[in-house]
């Protein structure tokens, strides 16, 4: 490897150049000179497309790229959330990135271990000074979002990347059971309020023959394993459950006070499991809720010969049922309001923010001057106005003023805005979630949705509606602030196997106990050793570390 | 490194022999050169980067350039305490996945063979051959379908017939056969392809005599067809060995479920499971250079199996 | 070859090899029917779980969903540029290979089949591989799927059993008395007599090469060069963000279509591979070494 040396030290220099930058402000000699095509800076950007979108030709790029002179230079990835990870990751490790990534969070994002790596390497360059100086609306922003400017800041100090914002409010009460209020009201029962309630109905269900068809092919309740809420929804009438960052694998985390604990190994947690599995026992709980997938869900929801599902445990109906189904039967499902178990406990999971990664990145690669440009861009598209038009398109086209008589979202507003059904709605008009960045749930609320709840188009107000019931049974006060912790970058892969052992150890036992193959009287004590065994006490103590520094930080 | 490797011929008559094969071979000596300059350029420069899985890999200091870290990227691994079961897991799906995924192929062959050129030959062939065509997503999706406790076929089948419904895709027990089953259904069709091809180059004047000493179609089989295919058989065997660890994590991974992990979590689906939260590069090839041992053992030794029982090998 | 003259066992031992046949046609053709009466039924019966082995509502709105999009088309081309020029360069640097190999006298053969056994077992992975296509130049263009991936050592092996087995030393010993030369020997009695090899070897390289998805993905940029399997994939991926808007309905109906757009999808995309098996199939006749042998 002779011919490498040369290379080699001029790399470590380079390298040595590079972190030495990312200490020293971002607006120093050490970036490279603006490229200019014209009046126009050039800035090459990576960024996921769907097919729809052509992000050259998109009328978003056209009205950016002249009212902040940027000339962009996009490399695409598909919206195929692997690839477009490996592509990214190949981009950095080879060298070979651009000077902006622009992400979706549901895509692929950096995460925190990414952009702390990136950072100290000095790939990412930092924001804050930037921003201060030419992103008003997003300092602000951060200025009023605690939570916002934790994620952002990294444990030194720097903001190396921005996440996007998107607050969904019925995302953040996920935890909902959806019961057939038709079946209720034909067999003269009345919404459970208990966990007993709840068992009295689903037996009901089952053998009082609700749908009519003089067969007991009624299911009281069904789910499936990418969406199951079923564990969350049900434990919450007797501990607090927390729901997790991540769809399909709850968090393990809680607070007591400002010491981290986890909830699943507590005497609560073993009398929800010992009522979710009684309910299993009887029959109530679809056998198939822990195996099948969505689609098989949907194939029984829809089943055309009869209605069969009594309940479902699922973020929104249509995740097993057909909207604007021919029978109408989409209309029978109803949220159930979180249940009061027998000590008299009611919770609900929490879920903000909803999308925990980061998006926006500049690179040491851009000049200055595309700095500027780019965080300007990323400033306009904090205002409400610049929000609306970049992920929905030009207004006329996207979405358009309110008329009178039209209600906003949340009713003790004003309509400020109407998206219009994307079915009339041109392709190519708007970054979508490419610019999602300042969702707040003001603005969210104040657009104008259809009054009829139960129609296709009213279904934002439906869950809406239906989150409010959820809304009052949260404890914030034990919801651990996953989103805002930052871990101490040399224990982030001790963590990672850390989590990942733990929540398939957990997962796995508590479905042993739900389906019967472990006792739960007999076999919870072995459980909870073997908890240990998997690293809870290491796992509680690293986390507890990681919160302790949040919390003097603040 | 391998016992199999050079004449044991004195030095000199090696350089004798080198000498005497290229005066005999230059024109092929020159025909190797590209394919080999290509095996330089995209395999083994590329493989000298694996040292990163002894360092703490930079993307700013490239591979060179990062601090070396020693084995303690191994000693994470194997530290693990969920790493002897990953392993285990792994090791009994590939194991179960070679034994049934080598036969049938072979058979099909065999069997196709015997029976005449006509639609029904030409038809087989073709319908077996597709599946291979189809995405493992979709592949999964019909299999949850089908085997579902409460829509699947299967158990209306087993309803029929008073049995069931069985829950297959929450019984860890079920795991390996529906893996291991899907996949001979998918790809059995086209392995067969190739043992096609080794029949159709045995002499037929064999078959002919052999039929006029009164030799049997399974006579026949037994003593010319199989024999025949038996070198290609053999390597297709060692080259499955060879590749035990890499057993796809797509498949496994959409099979798997919070019931059935027991079993399910092999190697590649618990990497990826580690790896989305961290992207370490250099841990992500420690574990590929693990995997790679683990293959390079596993196809000694069944070559060494297959030269002392067959007599062939992939070295002669 | 005259049925009536074979023996009592023989027609017993056809008829239960063909039985078996026919079970294992069945096997493998029940969900092949289920996908493509999947993809001809309207997305409602689908999704509904209604679709056995006919279509239900038949419809070809998946059909027309796919093909009205431009860029499949051009993916069609594109896909079958690869598959061509892939095949080609692929099954002679193979031949160019095993070929040496293969040759008992050729010094050195066992080294360098060890070497090549090692590049299937250590590889160095995407990103190292990236590193090189982008410093030869190669990113972005058609070359970075023809070239990096160009060898199977598994197409090297199986080629190389298979000279070694199939062309029989005499044919060299006599070819050399001929007084010709080796790259003649190749050319004119070797291949011909290896039809079932250069078959197999080219069906095995055009099914890589139509079915490769995650070369393109990493090293084009550039939408125009996209092979059919990624314009493919593409249609099926919806965009998520609205799960929390209004047009969760529309989205729904998307997500329906998109299911049978699954079933559609395999069709269009591997019907063309299946229509070039026979093709390629009926160059595995027998009695190739016969003429030759004798002759």
């Amino acid at each position: 490897m002779k011919l490498n040396s040369p290379f080699k030290i001029s790399a470590v220099a380079a390298a040595v150049a590079m972190v030495a930058a990312g200490c020293s402000s971002a607006g120093d000699e050490s970036a490279p000179k603006a490229k200019m095509d014209g009046d126009k800076v050039i800035i090459s950007a990576l960024a996921p497309a769907d097919p729809d979108t052509k992000l050259d030709t998109n009328a978003i790029t056209t009205l950016l790229s002249d009212k902040f002179k940027i000339k962009f230079q996009f490399q695409t990835t598909t919206y195929d959330a692997g690839p477009a990870k490996e592509k990214r990751q190949i981009a950095i490790s080879s060298g070979d990135y651009p000077d902006m990534f622009l992400l979706i969070p549901w895509v692929d994002a950096f995460t925190k271990t990414d952009v702390q790596k990136l950072g100290q390497q000095g790939v990412a360059v930092p924001l804050e000074d930037l921003i201060k100086e030419y992103a008003p609306n997003l300092q602000k922003a951060l200025d009023s979002n605690s939570v916002l400017k934790a994620m952002s800041t990294a444990p030194d100090g720097h903001i190396y990347a921005l996440p996007q914002w998107s607050d969904c409010y019925h995302c953040t009460y996920p935890d909902k059971l959806w019961l057939n209020s038709a079946w209720l009201k034909k067999l003269n029962l009345q919404t459970p309020k208990t966990t007993e309630d709840l068992r009295t109905v689903l037996k009901a269900f089952k053998t009082q023959d609700p749908n009519g068809n003089g067969k007991a092919d009624e299911i009281p309740m069904t789910t499936d394993t990418g969406d199951s809420t079923l564990i969350g929804f049900l434990m919450s009438a007797f501990a607090y459950a927390p729901y997790g960052a991540n769809n399909g694998v709850p968090s393990l985390l809680a607070l007591n006070g400002d010491k981290v604990v986890t909830p699943v190994d507590k005497p609560e947690w073993r009398e929800g499991l010992k009522y979710i599995s009684s309910l299993y026992k009887d029959g109530l709980i679809d056998q198939g809720s822990f195996t099948q997938n969505a689609e098989a869900l949907q194939a029984i929801g829809n089943n055309p010969a009869a209605v069969q599902i009594g309940s479902a445990p699922v973020l929104w109906p249509g995740i097993f049922v057909q909207l604007g189904s021919k029978d109408g039967r989409d209309k029978q499902y109803d949220a159930v309001p979180p249940l009061t178990g027998p000590s008299g406990k009611s919770y609900t999971g929490y879920n903000n923010p909803t999308s925990i990664g980061y998006t926006f990145m500049l690179t040491n690669k851009s000049s200055k001057e595309a700095r500027i440009a780019a965080l300007k861009m990323l400033d306009y598209i904090y205002t409400d106005e610049g929000q609306i038009i970049v992920n929905g398109g030009p207004e006329g086209v996207g979405w358009e003023k309110p008329k009178a008589g039209d209600v906003a979202l949340d009713t003790k507003v004003q309509p400020t805005w109407k998206p219009l059904p994307s079915a009339n709605v041109p392709k190519n008009i708007s970054w979508n979630s490419l610019g999602q960045y300042n969702m707040t749930l003001a603005l969210r609320n104040a657009q104008a949705v259809p009054a009829d709840i139960y129609a296709e188009t009213g279904l934002e107000r439906r869950l809406f509606q239906a989150t409010q019931q959820y809304e009052p049974h949260v404890d914030k006060a034990q919801v651990f602030p996953e989103a805002a912790i930052w871990a101490d970058p040399a224990t982030v892969s001790e963590m990672a196997t850390l989590k990942t052992n733990l929540d398939s150890y957990v997962s796995q036992g508590e479905l042993a106990f739900i389906t019967g193959t472990k006792n739960i009287d007999t076999d919870w004590d072995t459980w909870v050793q073997g908890l240990d065994g998997v690293g809870i006490k290491r796992y509680l103590d690293l986390n507890q570390q990681a919160y302790d520094k949040y919390k003097t930080g603040k | 490194m391998f016992p199999q490797i050079g004449a044991r011929a004195p030095r000199r008559s090696r350089w004798s022999q080198a000498q005497r094969s290229w005066r005999l071979h230059w024109q092929l000596y020159l025909l190797i050169s590209v394919p080999l300059a290509y095996f330089v350029i995209f395999k083994y420069i590329p493989m000298s980067f694996s040292v990163i899985a002894f360092k703490d890999y930079s993307p700013v200091l490239g591979p060179w350039g990062s601090q070396w870290v020693g084995l303690r990227n191994f000693q994470l691994l194997f530290s693990n305490p969920v790493f002897g079961t990953l392993l285990k897991n792994t090791l009994i799906l590939s194991f179960y996945l070679l034994l049934a995924s080598f036969p049938v192929p072979l058979v099909l062959a065999l069997a196709l063979n015997e029976i005449r050129n006509g639609w029904f030959k030409r038809t087989v062939q073709m319908v077996t051959y597709a599946p291979y065509f189809i995405s493992t997503v979709v592949v999964v999706s019909i299999t949850i379908l089908v085997l579902s406790p409460r829509i699947g076929i299967v158990n209306d089948g087993l309803g029929q017939i008073g049995v069931g419904p069985i829950n297959f895709l929450g019984d860890p027990g079920f795991f390996r056969h529906i893996y291991v089953w899907t996949d001979v259904w998918q790809t059995a069709g086209y392995s067969a392809v190739i043992y096609l091809a080794a029949l159709a180059g045995i002499d037929p004047a064999l078959h002919e005599s052999a039929r006029i000493d009164g030799a049997s179609r399974l006579q026949r089989i037994r003593h010319i067809d199989l024999p025949g295919i038996m070198p290609t058989a053999v390597v297709m065997l060692i080259l499955a060995a060879g590749n035990m660890m890499a057993i796809g994590f797509e498949k496994a991974y959409l099979l798997q479920n919070n019931l059935n992990l027991a079993q399910s979590e092999i190697i590649p689906t618990y990497v990826y499971k580690t790896g989305l939260i961290n992207a370490d590069f250099s841990m992500a090839t420690a574990v590929g250079l693990f995997n790679s041992v683990v293959n390079l053992g596993l196809l000694l030794t069944v070559n060494f199996i297959a030269k002392r029982v067959t007599g062939s090998g992939l070295w002669r | 070859m005259n049925k009536v003259q074979e023996p009592l066992g023989d027609r017993i031992f056809l008829i239960v090899v063909k039985l078996m046949l026919v079970v294992a046609l069945v096997l493998v053709l029940l969900p092949l029917i289920y996908i493509v009466a999947s993809s001809f039924s309207s997305p409602e019966a689908v999704n509904a779980g209604r679709v056995s082995f006919w279509p239900v509502e038949f419809s070809t709105e998946a059909y027309r969903s796919a093909l009205s999009n431009s860029e499949v088309l051009q993916g069609y081309y594109n896909s079958l540029v690869y598959a061509i020029a892939g095949t080609a360069i692929s099954v002679t640097l193979t031949v160019a290979i095993a070929y040496p190999l293969s040759r008992k006298t050729f010094y050195g053969r066992n080294v360098l089949m060890t070497l090549l056994v090692f590049t299937m077992l250590f590889s160095g992975g995407l990103i190292p591989t990236y590193m090189v296509v982008h410093d030869l130049g190669m990113l972005n263009t058609r070359w970075a799927l023809l070239i990096p991936n160009a060898i199977g050592v598994w197409q090297v092996i199986i080629a190389r059993t298979f000279f070694a087995n199939s062309i029989p030393d005499e044919l060299y010993e006599a070819a050399m008395l001929d007084g010709a030369s080796e790259l003649r020997v190749l050319r004119s009695v070797v291949l011909p007599l290896s039809k079932p090899l250069l078959a197999v070897l080219a069906l095995m390289y055009t099914i890589y090469q139509w079915n490769t998805y995650f070369d393109a993905l990493v090293y084009l940029k550039d939408p125009d060069l996209y092979p059919l399997q990624i314009v493919l994939r593409n249609m099926l991926i919806l965009d998520k963000s609205r799960t929390g808007a209004v047009d969760l309905a529309q989205q729904m109906h998307q997500l329906q279509l998109a299911n049978v757009l699954k079933y559609a999808l395999i069709v269009v995309s591997s019907l063309p591979v299946l229509i070039i098996y026979p093709f390629v199939a009926r160059h595995f006749t027998k009695g190739v070494m016969v003429g030759a042998v004798k002759g």
